[in-house]
Order: structure tokens, then sequence, then C-alpha cells
């Protein structure tokens, strides 16, 4: 489904991105590549998105902190609807 | 051989939001020359960093994501540090935005460029919890690391030793990333081929580079190798080896990419460590308040009427300290001078002191509504506004960021157009640039309220809203009108950052505000000044020759000046339909070369001081309600100011300069008859 | 850590009612000045407490925004989330706070442009304007903003 569809807090993997090169290439370089995981942060479903890129949480603390989240060092980004629109991504 | 004593120039490099306008203040002391890279309609910034008396060429690159030839930006930024080769770059790295900000430094490395980094908002870092290891970065990454806190200036100081140092040390690594086996096999077949039958080349950049370069597909690159001799046979070894790669592990432009991209996060996993208790972040928590469905809206809508009223209420005092200073001090001080001739006279205080005052008036409302605004974008406030409006700015083919040029309009069109170089997609961005002059300026207020109050009484401030209401809609009309022909394309929606929310910077603000509030004064203050010298010509002359500064007082008199003259055969064509007289044509034939003009215009043909025009204009009966209202929307909609439309030339050409013009005048007629027909209909007078 | 966390924990199950019910008077001062304005078109001149709250649709678009925050606070509240809802709350309350500085500074502007054009200046309306709805419920929800906030920073990053 299209990333613009996802569902608010889930965490979902990038199946294709549906664009010309040099979107498809933007989108690469900001973290968005295919067999990547993103968290959806909010959602104006469906509309535009705002994500978060997900570094494999390897490095949640292995402490016994309740885990309110994963550090996120990356920044987060908006998603207008039209570029949700062309990035499929798959439920995780 | 003697070499040229050639000026040390360094160049600062960043992904948006790092801090690195903050930066290049704290290392050239904040004075910088501001012009365009040749070409094209991007801000350059150039300083001088001062340290252990050398004096060291700082230039501000534009905030990029990477270097490929997809955008204007990175083709600028590559293109430089190709041809002038800085002796050093600093890559700025946002600790909070680590793996974007990494990618870039990457793709700099990789280019053969002497780079140092910059790990800056270490401090913002902490707060969510973690902590960078910088000497493991460097030692990693194989270049010197130094972290700084730029709000603070902690760090600076280092940083100014370490680009002294990188000057003198200079650490290449190109080859950074490595690509594994089949493409690193690729890579040094061409890396041979180039070497070979294009060794100019392979002076001016890397060989792996073009190598890269060329299995990627890079227009720029490409294009500059086919124009070689030996181009063609490079190019079809590029192009055989790419099928190859293609054909054993896919698409070779993204492998590459997420090769590249591995490498970052492999590295920002090795560096990073936790060491506070996790905690809900501020900005998420805001967020989910402030981008929320139902009350995300409401909330924006305050926030922009809040901003209006600091804009409007706030600066009152200012704009009549001004105005009392220029218009009544000054002007009956010139009035008191003897001596001199009474046209010259009349020119200095009606001609030139008129025209100063008219365009320092709106100063500082205009600076004001600058100020607020740059608050609210510092803040990173601006950016989820635009999330919220995409939905339906989306239902108009338009993106949600096209939002912050219109607002930003609403203070002074001519930075509003300009702001729309945000805008990614071509055709989105001009689009935007040609609806943002719909958006109600202050310029136009005056008139709003002069003839709503006059005319309207107490439903004057209802009326004045909806005319900015209807701004907008006209705005996102017409851009959609305007996507569906002339920029045709499905809106490939956009991308922004969302930083965290800070506490507004006050250098940021300050800068910001100025720039934008400079334009205004410069641009439009220069036409407006213009254009009130030229009325006073207009007004005291006439066919029948000097009518001598009587003319702007007596009534009758003005009639016969070429403004009067103009007036009435306007009225009695173009605007017969909407039944304005001749001095609110005049006024608006006027207000097309500024909008501030209208009102003063207007007072020198009822012969009186512009405090008592109200008055006078409510006594002429020259205005119905009905035909007020639609005389106000037509100064809404008709005519961008001159200095706009020099904007929109200056930023589209020419050809899109003319079709504002005509498709503004048409709608700004259409509209004021559908006024007064519909108007008329419903029964009102 | 968690202790300073529990005392603050406290505070906030008593502030965040206080302040939801504080955001309710704005919805009722918002009705108002709707009522107020409608009044103001039609001519009739009678205004419901119009020394206090005026017929202006930009004041009534920000007191129903605080009330509409309020009301979400509520929703969190009741949905046991109170860290959400001491969010919606302290924005509520920020919006609140902003209206009653944006009101002052006009108000002092409007006295500074008196003594500028050289009128005489009416102090009695002077007064009456630092009264204004937004502005007296603002001197409430000042502290009320400062604490909220305080607690909100020491429970996030």
């Amino acid at each position: 489904m299209p990333l613009a569809y996802a569902q608010e807090g889930k965490l979902v993997r990038i199946v294709a991105i549906r664009a010309g090169k040099g979107l498809h290439r933007r989108l690469h370089e900001l973290g968005i590549i295919e067999g990547n995981l993103v968290r959806v942060i909010k959602t104006q479903g469906p509309g535009p998105v705002i994500i978060e890129i997900v570094n494999n949480s390897s490095y949640v603390s292995k402490r016994n902190f309740p885990p309110y989240r994963p550090i996120a060092t990356g920044g987060r980004l908006l998603l207008g609807f039209g570029v949700a629109m062309k990035i499929m991504v798959e439920e995780v | 051989m003697a070499r040229e004593s050639r000026r040390v120039k360094i160049a600062l490099a960043g992904i948006p939001n790092v801090g690195k306008s903050l930066i290049f203040n704290r290392l050239t002391g904040g004075r910088a020359w501001v012009g365009n890279w040749p070409g094209v309609t991007v801000e350059k910034k150039v300083g001088t960093l001062r340290v252990n008396g050398a004096e060291i060429e700082v230039v501000d690159l534009p905030g990029i994501y990477s270097l490929t030839a997809y955008s204007v930006d990175e083709l600028i930024a590559r293109n430089f540090i190709v041809e002038e080769k800085p002796d050093v770059v600093v890559c700025i790295v946002s600790a909070i935005n680590l793996e974007r900000s990494l990618y870039l430094a990457l793709s700099l490395l990789e280019l053969g460029v002497n780079v140092i980094i910059d790990l800056n908002m270490v401090d913002l870092a902490e707060k969510e919890g973690y902590r960078i290891d910088y000497k493991k970065l460097e030692s990693l990454i194989g270049v010197p690391v130094v972290p700084t806190v730029a709000t603070t200036g902690q760090g600076i100081s280092r940083l100014k030793e370490a680009i002294v140092k990188a000057i003198h040390e200079k650490k290449v690594q190109v080859r950074i990333v490595d690509y594994g086996r089949i493409v690193e096999e690729a890579i040094s077949k061409i890396e041979e081929v180039i070497k070979d039958l294009a060794p100019k080349l392979a002076e001016k950049y890397p060989a792996r580079w073009i190598a890269l370069k060329l299995l990627e597909g890079d227009s720029d690159i490409v294009g500059k190798v086919s124009k070689l001799p030996a181009g063609k046979e490079i190019i079809d070894k590029a192009n055989q080896l790419r099928e190859i790669i293609g054909k054993k592990i896919g698409d070779p432009e993204s492998y590459i990419v997420k090769q590249r991209y591995e490498k970052v996060l492999e590295t920002v996993k090795a560096v990073v460590e936790k060491v506070a208790a996790l905690k809900v972040s501020m900005t998420d928590l805001l967020d989910s308040i402030l981008t929320h469905k139902i009350v995300g809206i409401p909330f924006a809508l305050s926030a922009i009427y809040l901003l209006f009223r600091f804009a409007f209420e706030v600066s009152a005092p200012l704009a009549d300290l001004v105005d009392a200073a220029i218009n009544s001090y000054l002007h009956d001080l010139v009035l008191g001078i003897h001596g001199l001739p009474d046209w010259l006279t009349s020119f200095l205080a009606d001609g030139i002191i008129a025209g100063v005052g008219a365009v320092l008036v709106f100063l500082p409302v205009i600076a004001f509504f600058f100020l607020g605004f740059a608050i609210l974008e510092d803040v990173g406030y601006m950016a989820r506004v635009a999330f919220l409006v995409d939905k339906v700015f989306h239902k108009f083919n338009l993106p949600g960021k096209a939002v912050i040029p219109l607002i930003i309009g609403f203070g002074c069109n001519v930075p509003g157009v300009m702001a729309a170089r945000a805008i990614e997609d071509e055709n989105e961005r001009k689009t935007t640039a040609l609806i943002a002059p719909l958006a109600s300026c202050n310029a136009r207020l005056p008139v709003y309220l002069v003839i709503g109050g006059a005319v309207l009484g107490a439903s004057a401030g209802f009326a004045v809203l909806s005319l900015y209401v209807l701004g907008i809609i006209l705005a996102l009309i017409v851009g959609l009108l305007l996507r569906k022909t002339l920029f045709k394309g499905v809106s490939s929606g956009f991308i922004m950052e969302l930083p965290l929310y800070m506490m507004p910077r006050l250098s940021n603000v300050a800068i910001k505000t100025w720039e934008r509030t400079k334009r205004f004064l410069f641009k439009a203050g220069t036409v407006i000044f213009l254009a009130t010298v030229m009325v006073w010509l207009l007004s005291v002359t006439g066919p029948g020759g000097y009518l001598g500064p009587e003319a702007l007082e007596d009534p009758q008199l003005i009639r016969e000046s070429w403004v009067g003259i103009l007036g009435q055969s306007l009225a009695s064509t173009v605007f017969s339909l909407m039944g304005w007289d001749w001095r609110a044509a005049v006024a608006l034939f006027f207000g097309f070369i500024a909008k501030e003009i209208v009102v003063s215009s207007m007072a020198i043909l009822y012969g009186v001081g512009e405090e008592k025009l109200m008055d006078v204009i409510a006594e002429s009966q020259a205005f119905t309600p009905l035909t007020a209202y639609a005389y106000m929307a037509f100064v809404l909609i008709y005519v961008p100011c001159l200095a706009t439309l020099a904007t929109v030339r200056n930023e589209l050409g020419l050809k899109y300069a003319f079709l504002a013009l005509i498709y503004e005048v048409l709608l700004a007629y259409v509209v004021s008859l559908s006024i007064i027909g519909i108007g008329s209909v419903l029964g009102f007078k | 850590m968690e202790n300073s966390k529990g005392i603050f924990k406290r505070y906030m199950y008593i502030i965040i009612p206080v302040e939801v019910v504080l955001g309710l008077v704005y919805s009722v001062a918002g009705f108002i000045a709707i009522i107020n304005w409608y009044l103001g078109t039609t001519g009739t001149g009678e205004f419901l407490y119009s020394d206090y709250i005026p017929g202006d649709l930009g004041i009534c678009l920000v007191m129903l925004s605080i009330g509409l925050l309020m009301i979400l606070s509520a929703y969190y509240w009741f949905r046991r989330k109170p860290v959400k809802s001491l969010a919606a709350t302290t924005l509520g309350l920020g919006l609140a706070v902003a209206a009653m500085v944006m009101q002052v500074l006009a108000i002092i502007a409007s006295w500074l442009d008196g003594i500028i054009v050289g009128e005489p200046i009416a102090y009695e309306e002077l007064v009456m304007g630092f009264l204004r709805a937004e502005a007296l419920l603002g001197y409430i929800a000042l502290p009320l903003f400062y604490i909220s906030l305080r607690i909100l920073s020491k429970i996030t990053t």
C-alpha cells in the first residue's frame, strides 16, 4: 500500500518506489530505500506523512530502561501527499 | 616556479537545518557579501575568516543533500569545488540528523575534497539521550571531527584551529566506501580507461569519482565525457559495465547509493552511545497536538491571526512616528524654506518627501510582520503548517509547502514570490510564484481601511477579512488552473525536514527578518518612491501647461491635469460598468506602479490630506457599499505592483511576468464585475 | 529521577483539571464574542459584556481554539494519557498567553501612539484595554502556563 495510507505509529518496510530517476535518487539519499524500515509518526491519512527512519534499533540500550522509543539519530521527514503516494510499503 | 599567491579559500557545506548559517556567522563575524551564483537565482554568500593574522575567504554553499546532477543547487556546489578548488570544505554534520548529514560528507570525500567535519548541535543530541564518540568517528572516516554548539559558540575556536591545520595538512579519502567486488572491479576498469584516454579529466576530478558517476549515469559527467575526443569509447565501456552490473545485482545507480548509505548506517551505529534514560521527546509530544487532525488547523489560524495583530497593532506607534516625522515635520519644514521657486518647494515637499514617506510609513508594519514570521519559522513551526495544509493544497495540485510563500506574501509580495524558490518541482515552483501576488499584501490594507471605513461602516472589518480569504481562495483556484494548463504535472509532493522545536535564536531571526525587509525597502521602496514623484509631476502639470502646486489642493483645478484627464477617460470607458468615478480610476492606474500609492493619489485628487480622506469620500458619495467592495476586490487582485512584477521577471522570465500582468488584470475585472452583478441581483446597493 | 517525576505527576493531576476549566471559560468568552460580532454587524449596538468582550472575529477564533485544545486535553485525560493531556493544556495556555501579550502590547502601542500623534489620551479606555477578556484570562493563564511548561520539560527531553 502507499505510504500515504499507512497507519500512525506503525513500523513499515519500504517495498517499492514508483518515481522518476530524480525523485528516486533523492529518496534513496534521504534513507528511504527499498528494504529499509520506517516508522510513521503522524499522518493525515490518507495524506502527507511524518516519518522517522529506523536504523535497526540495535543501539537501543540493552539495559533495563522502559524503552519509550529507540534513539532516533536522524531527524524527522515530512513527505507531502504526492510523494507519499509513490512509496509502497508493507506493515511489519 | 613561483606559486601565485592565491587567496586561501574554504567552503561550508551541509544539509538544510544543520546550523550552517550560524556557523558561517561565527566564522566570518557576520559580515558577508551576498550575491547570486552566476546564471541562476541561487544565493551566494561569501565572508572572511580572520585567524592567526591570515585572511581566509569563506564561501557558503547552498544547503544540499548530495552532489548529484539532479538539482541546480548540487551542481553549483559540485562545480564550485571542482573549478575553484577550495583548500578545505567544512562539512557541517548535525548530531541530531546524523545519517543524512554524513551521507553528504561521504559524497564530498568521494569527490576528493579535503574535508573536516563540524559536528554541530551536540547539545541537542545530549538532550535526546545520546552522545557521539567523535574521536571514533574521526578514526573511522579519516578526517578531523570537531564537535560544536553553534548557538553558544562552544567549539568554534577549535574549529578555526582545525581549519587552519587542515589547510596545511590535506587529507583525502576517495576510497571511503567499498562497493563490493563486482562494482569495485568495474570501477577499476573504468579508472584505467580514463587514465589512459582522458588524463586531463583525471587531473580535474578523481578518476574513481568519474568512474562512479559514469556507472551512476550522472548526466553532467556523461555530458562532459562525451565531449572529449575519446569520450565515446569511455562511455561505451561504462555502459557495458553498467549492463553487466544490472544483470548481476540490479540497477547500478540504486545499488551505489544504497552501499553508500549502508556505510553511513554502519558508521553511525559504531559511534553513537546512549547516555540517558529514554524519555518522551518534547517535539513528539507537541507535534501530536499541533499536527492533530482537528486541533492543528485552528491553532495555526490563531497563530497567524496573532502574528497579524503583532504586525499591525504593535507597530502602529512606530508607523505614526515615521509619519509625523516625515509627512508632517519634515514636510512643513521644507514648506517653510524661503526663497525657493514654488515648483521646487512643491517638488521637494509633495514629491520627494511624500515619496520617501510613503515607503517608510510601511516599513514598521512589514518589519514587524517578518519578525513574527521569522520567529515562528525558527521555532520550527512553519514546517508543521505545511504538513497541515498539504492535504487541502493537494486537491489543487499544489504542495503544502506553497503555503509559506503565500503567508510571506501577506507581508509583502516581493519576498513572497522569492520564497517560491524553496519548492523543488519546477512546475509547482512557477505556479506558486505566479499566484503569490494574490496574497493580500500590507500595501493594500490602507485602501481597504480608507474605502471600507468610509463607505462600509461597521461591516468594514468583516469586509477586510473576507478580502484576505478571497485572496487565498483565488490563489488556490488560479493555481489549480495553471497546473491543469501551463504547468501540467502530478503533484510530486514535497519533502521537508521536520526540525526539533527549538527556542528561536536571535541571530537567525534577525538575519531572516532583515533580509526580507530589505527586499521590501530596496526593491519595492525605490519603485514606490519614484511612483510618488511621478504622480506629483502628472498632477501639477496638464495639457494646458504647468498648473502649479495649488492643483494639489484644488479639486477643480486637478481635473485639468494629466492625472485628471487620464482618470476621466478611464472612468468613462473601462470602468464605467463598475460605477467608479474618475478619481478612483486614476488611483487604480497609479496603483499599478505601487499599491501603496492608491490612497495617496486619491488624497491628492480630492485635494485633502490623508487624514480627512475617509470623511471626504464618505460625503462625496463616490462609492456605494457594493461598488466600494468591488473596488477593494479589484485592488486586491489586479496587477501585481511593479516591484512584484519585476521580481516575477527575475525569477521566472519576461514571458511569465507578462502572464502575471494579464491574468491578474482580467481576473480582477471579472471578479469585480461579478461582485457588482451578483450583489445587485441579491439586492445590495 | 523517578522520584522527582512522581512529585511532578502529582502536580499534574491537580493542574490539568484547573487548566481545562480555564479553557472552558475561554470557550464561553469566545461564543459571546461571536454574538457580539453579529450584533455589531447588524447594528443593534447592544453588546453583552461589551467592555470585556469585543466583537472581534479574530479573538473569537483564538478563544475557541483554546477551548478546543482544552477539550482535547480532557479527552486525553479520560483516555488515561496524562502526558498528552498536559501537552494539550500547555499549548492551549501558550496560545492564551500569546493572545494576552498581543493585547497588552497593542494597548501600550496605542498609548504611545496617542503621545506621538498628540491626541488627548483616554486613560479609561486604556485601562479597559488591559482588562479585556483575553488579557484578563491571560493573566491567570500565565503562571499556570509556566508551571505546566516546567513539568513538561522535566518529563520530556
